[in-house]
């Protein structure tokens, strides 16, 4: 059954880099995000209402930035060295290994350069629908094979591509455009000026335009001004270019075009498809990425193309709390959705599902932005603790929420205010709602803490700040950020 | 924006021993053909043609289909079949685990990777491989012997294109949402 979410309901990350400009720490709007190790102290609840009153929102719930800065958790990552939330835009992207989209062919570096990032095979693409060709038996003798697609039906023979084999399309292909005058001169002038550019660079490194004698006929012909010609210190003597074949003769067109001061027209594309060649299936990447401010891999693809696995994959899923809106709690109890769209001055009872990613505890501080013009939230259960993670969690889920179901409605003795469920590695807290106006997606914010013992015990280099109390080995991580929660739009 | 629970009635589900989860009122055509890991959940009409299959040694699966799937209603799974030398035969259809295929859409491709979502009102051409970790978008018409490479999502059409990548933990969304999915049902 595909999931029918609704999609204005969602729960965004917010980010706290400046984006491309500027590593994460330097902050010049917003909450201070603390990336060293803290004390875990666990502020008591007054303290927590003058925290409330110093949080500033980093951005306003309905700007439109908010969609670059925040996402929902499945797209971000986390750098455990710095112990911070990246997202796309503060990481830095390298590539790790390309592949052909079509036939998934690794192509090593060196043939990247060499075939200009196109997939050297049989795959080239549909100049009228972009779709794949793929190579058929047709029905003449001579030349049997061609490019045909599936989608629009487009033959190469309309191009007068045939061929006598069915692999081995490239050398076929070069031989029949072998006959083209003006490619072929285009490679060797290519090839000309890479030799020139060769033994110049090698042989007069200093001089700036790497002195060159350029033959005098070529000089003349492409109008070349002095400038380029000047530096006459030629070392080593290179044969002026012959023309391989193509000799344009048409000095005032060439000259024409070689001084083209403003461009005012462009001409039309040219309906005639039957010139148009198949081009070649562009080359796709496997990124790899790294923490912009420490360089530290949090995605490393594995290079085989065919490969979903990552040899190392920090996401932000693994180390912060996921943060859902759940249906119910269990098929017996009811709906905990409130009722969409929600109206304003009507205070209903928010539900938030925290799940702890980790197998250590976490201590989870929530707090609402002071009250504004859109909505007033009251946080009831301000901190809690969640359980460690334990995949055993998974194997006794049936008999957590047999038990668990019964007595969502009542409160013992024992359990937090606010604390509306507690199952594994989960909790359910609530929070009042009440919306003060009407607007097109009602968006709350929430400054999320959450901290963790982290015992790593091959930190040698522990961070200069040491633990208050505690063994060496462990460090305390506290993560701070921002929770976006859009909740559709309001009505009266 | 968790996926809520829903209820079937009792009667209209046939459970195998493996877990598997089948509607009565799908229209599955040679079972003995069809091979279902555990898990899987097939909609209320449903269509799986396992009597299309290669002529040959009898006992050979036309329809594989991996564990935690969940086949839509409406929803027609065929095995693609080509002409080859003048022999005309039919291919096996692989699906692997985890794949969620919304309602309504014609799945005729030769083989469907793990953590494939496929939304509603789809196509997918003869011959099409789809690779692991896609996503399909609703209403894209994939053509014949495509291949998706992984970690793409593809829409419209035809033919459709890939328009943007997944990102790298969308293997766990999509295995935490059939699970969910599947516990839920």
């Amino acid at each position: 059954m595909s999931s029918a979410s609704n999609t204005l309901i969602s729960v965004l990350y917010h980010c706290p880099c400046n984006g491309a400009t500027q590593s994460p720490g330097g902050l010049d709007t917003g909450v201070r995000v603390n990336s060293e190790g803290e004390e875990a102290v666990v502020p008591n609840a007054s303290s927590n209402s003058e925290l409330e009153a110093q949080l500033k929102l980093p951005l306003q719930p309905n700007s439109e930035l908010l969609v670059l800065r925040a996402s929902a958790i499945e797209n971000l990552y986390y750098c455990d060295d710095c112990s911070e939330l990246r997202c796309s835009r503060c990481v830095i992207e390298e590539p790790a290994g390309y592949h052909c989209p079509n036939c998934l062919f690794d192509v090593p570096t060196a043939s990247v350069r060499s075939e200009k990032n196109c997939c050297a095979r049989n795959c080239f693409q549909c100049p009228v629908c972009t779709h794949m060709l793929s190579v058929v038996e047709t029905d003449t003798e001579t030349r049997p094979f061609s490019f045909a697609c599936s989608v629009c039906y487009w033959d190469s023979r309309e191009i007068g591509w045939e061929f006598e084999k069915a692999t081995g399309i490239s050398p076929q292909i070069e031989a029949i455009k072998a006959s083209d005058q003006q490619a072929k001169e285009y490679t060797s002038l290519l090839e000309y000026w890479r030799t020139v550019y060769r033994i110049s660079a090698t042989s007069a490194p200093t001089s700036t335009l790497g002195g060159h004698s350029v033959g005098g006929a070529l000089k003349s012909r492409f109008g070349l001004s002095s400038g380029l010609a000047g530096n006459s210190a030629s070392t080593a003597v290179i044969p002026p270019y012959q023309a391989a074949g193509y000799m344009d003769t048409d000095h005032t067109r060439v000259s024409q075009r070689m001084n083209i001061e403003n461009v005012d027209t462009v001409p039309p594309l040219s309906a005639d498809l039957t010139s148009i060649e198949p081009q070649r299936i562009r080359l796709h990447m496997k990124l790899a990425r790294r923490c912009r401010s420490c360089h530290h891999i949090l995605i490393k693809p594995e290079s085989k193309a065919q490969a979903t696995r990552f040899k190392i994959q920090l996401m932000a899923a693994n180390f912060l709390p996921t943060i859902t809106l759940p249906n119910r709690l269990s098929p017996k109890t009811p709906v905990l959705l409130p009722e969409m769209p929600l109206r304003v001055g009507k205070t209903v009872p928010l539900v938030l599902r925290f799940a702890n990613p980790l197998y250590s505890e976490m201590r989870v501080t929530v707090a609402a932005c002071a009250p504004e013009q859109d909505s007033h939230v009251e946080v009831v259960a301000q901190q809690f603790v969640l359980a460690p993670f334990t995949e055993l969690w998974e194997y006794d889920e049936d008999e957590d929420e047999d038990s668990d179901g019964s007595s969502s409605g009542e409160r013992s003795a024992g359990r937090q205010r606010g604390i509306v469920d507690r199952q594994g590695n989960r909790v359910a807290i609530q929070l009042n709602l009440t919306p003060k106006a009407v607007i097109d997606n009602l968006t709350v914010p929430l400054f999320v803490t959450c901290t963790h013992q982290d015992d790593m015990d091959m930190d040698t280099d522990a961070p200069a700040s040491a633990p208050a109390g505690g063994d060496s080995s462990r460090r305390t991580v506290t993560n701070k950020f921002w929770v976006y929660i859009s909740l559709g739009p309001t009505v009266q | 924006m968790e996926t809520p629970y829903s209820t079937y009635i009792k009667a209209e589900f046939i459970e195998t021993d493996t877990g598997n989860k089948v509607s009565r009122r799908s229209l599955i055509s040679g079972s003995q053909n069809i091979v279902l890991g555990g898990k899987t959940i097939v909609h209320p009409k449903c269509t799986i043609r396992g009597d299309l299959r290669r002529a040959g040694p009898t006992h050979q699966a036309s329809v594989l289909i991996g564990r935690f799937c969940s086949l839509g209603p409406y929803s027609v799974l065929r095995p693609p079949h080509k002409s080859y030398k003048g022999v005309f035969s039919y291919y096996p259809l692989k699906i692997g685990d985890h794949v969620d295929i919304g309602e309504n859409s014609i799945i005729e491709a030769a083989s469907i990777g793990s953590y494939v979502v496929i939304g509603k009102n789809c196509i997918i051409g003869r011959f099409a491989i789809i690779k692991d970790c896609c996503l399909i978008e609703d209403g894209a018409v994939v053509a014949p012997n495509t291949v998706v490479p992984p970690f793409s999502v593809v829409a419209a059409g035809p033919p459709a294109k890939i328009v943007s990548h997944l990102p790298e933990s969308i293997q766990e969304v999509f295995e935490a949402r059939s699970k969910d999915n599947y516990a839920k049902f």
